[in-house]
């Protein structure tokens, strides 16, 4: 009975694409598959001019300047919202002195938002509504909740993708005083 | 009657699309606003205003490479989520405005990233999506014409013949056979 031959030239091309394919994968299992990394994060925040769900007041980035910004991408329909709602609100009690904090409503209309604040505590900060969702798109909003940390140059330091917890909440809040 | 059922149908169709809308709704106007710092991102429009016809088929070919950051592999054009439709009104705001593919493409890369392509480009890394299912092919090929050669060479009068040494069966004419070959016309001839 004759052994079948093994062919060390087409065993060493095999491997030759083979590893490096192996490579590429097990450096993918490596990655966060939730982490989406913000190409915005260390360029200027872009500018935005939109209303008060409440008032129909106008609040401009540009308006804010001097002031590092907590800006909050959120929706009522958002079930993680509900849980970093409270953390935010308790920040900007101790934070709001120093820091602007500002919700933007992502596909969200005005007396959904009024009816969630009031059954969550309401807000001790704005909320503005982004009316055809032109500020998400700048932001490059994948989901809310989102947060983006400005500082007082305007420039995004630091982006939150998902509900933010407390420790992150402050680390990042120290960091842009 | 006919009326009464293409109404009935429409509504239907319609009825899923307009279930998603949770935004308020953005006017005509609004929706043909362009969004912040475009022209500081990508510059002032490349080209002049497109005829009105030509907007939505640029507006379609353009939103069909960009990705719905909501959905599995779809892209703006096909998606019927309420993001997806906002980023086409985004496409058809910077087409009907003078911006050509790449600058609006640009556009949302720097705010998505480059993931927000729905093809990525030829360079650096990603050349690997477009070089290695060649590279794998072309192994493949070279694996079966091997395999095949290997078969046919087996038969090649100037390949080494291996012959069993055992029941001097070359005395058989069965020289450059096989042996698992001979040994089969062996147990047929001897029933």
């Amino acid at each position: 009975m004759t052994q079948p031959r093994v062919s060390w030239k087409v065993l060493a091309l095999g491997a030759l694409f083979l590893v490096p394919l192996l490579v590429v994968l097990g450096w993918g299992f490596l990655m966060d598959p939730h982490e989406m990394p913000s190409p915005l994060v260390e360029k200027q925040a872009p500018g935005f001019d939109l209303a008060r769900y409440d008032t129909s007041e106008r609040i401009a980035l540009a308006d804010l300047a001097g002031k590092p910004v907590v800006l909050n991408f959120w929706a009522t329909w958002c079930v993680s919202c509900r849980y970093e709602h409270p953390l935010l609100v308790q920040a900007e009690k101790i934070y709001g002195d120093r820091v602007q904090f500002v919700g933007i409503a992502y596909q969200d209309k005005s007396a959904e938002i009024e009816a969630w604040l009031e059954k969550h505590g309401g807000s001790t900060y704005p909320t503005v509504v982004d009316v055809g969702g032109k500020t998400s798109i700048a932001y490059g909003i994948y989901a809310v909740p989102e947060t983006f940390f400005i500082s007082s140059d305007g420039v995004i330091q630091y982006k939150q993708t998902g509900a933010i917890d407390g420790p992150t909440l402050k680390r990042e809040l120290d960091r842009l005083l | 009657m006919r009326a009464l059922l293409l109404a009935v149908a429409v509504a239907l169709l319609a009825a899923p699309a307009a279930a998603q809308d949770t935004g308020t709704l953005a006017t005509e106007a609004e929706l043909l606003e362009l969004g912040p710092d475009v022209a500081a991102t990508v510059g002032p429009p490349a080209s002049a205003r497109p005829a009105s016809g030509d907007v939505e088929r640029l507006t379609e070919d353009i939103a069909a490479l960009i990705r719905c950051p909501r959905c599995q592999g779809m892209s703006v054009a096909q998606s019927p989520s309420e993001s997806a439709r906002n980023m086409k009104h985004q496409v058809r705001a910077l087409v009907a405005a003078g911006y050509d593919e790449g600058q609006i493409l640009a556009y949302f890369e720097s705010s998505y990233g480059e993931f927000i392509r729905l093809v990525p480009r030829a360079t650096g890394f990603n050349l690997l999506v477009w070089v290695l299912p060649l590279a794998m092919f072309g192994v493949g090929l070279l694996f079966v014409i091997g395999f095949l050669k290997s078969l046919r060479g087996e038969g090649d009068p100037a390949a080494p013949v291996v012959v069993e040494a055992s029941g001097g069966d070359a005395a058989d004419g069965e020289e450059g056979v096989d042996p698992w070959i001979a040994q089969v016309r062996r147990e047929l001839a001897d029933g």
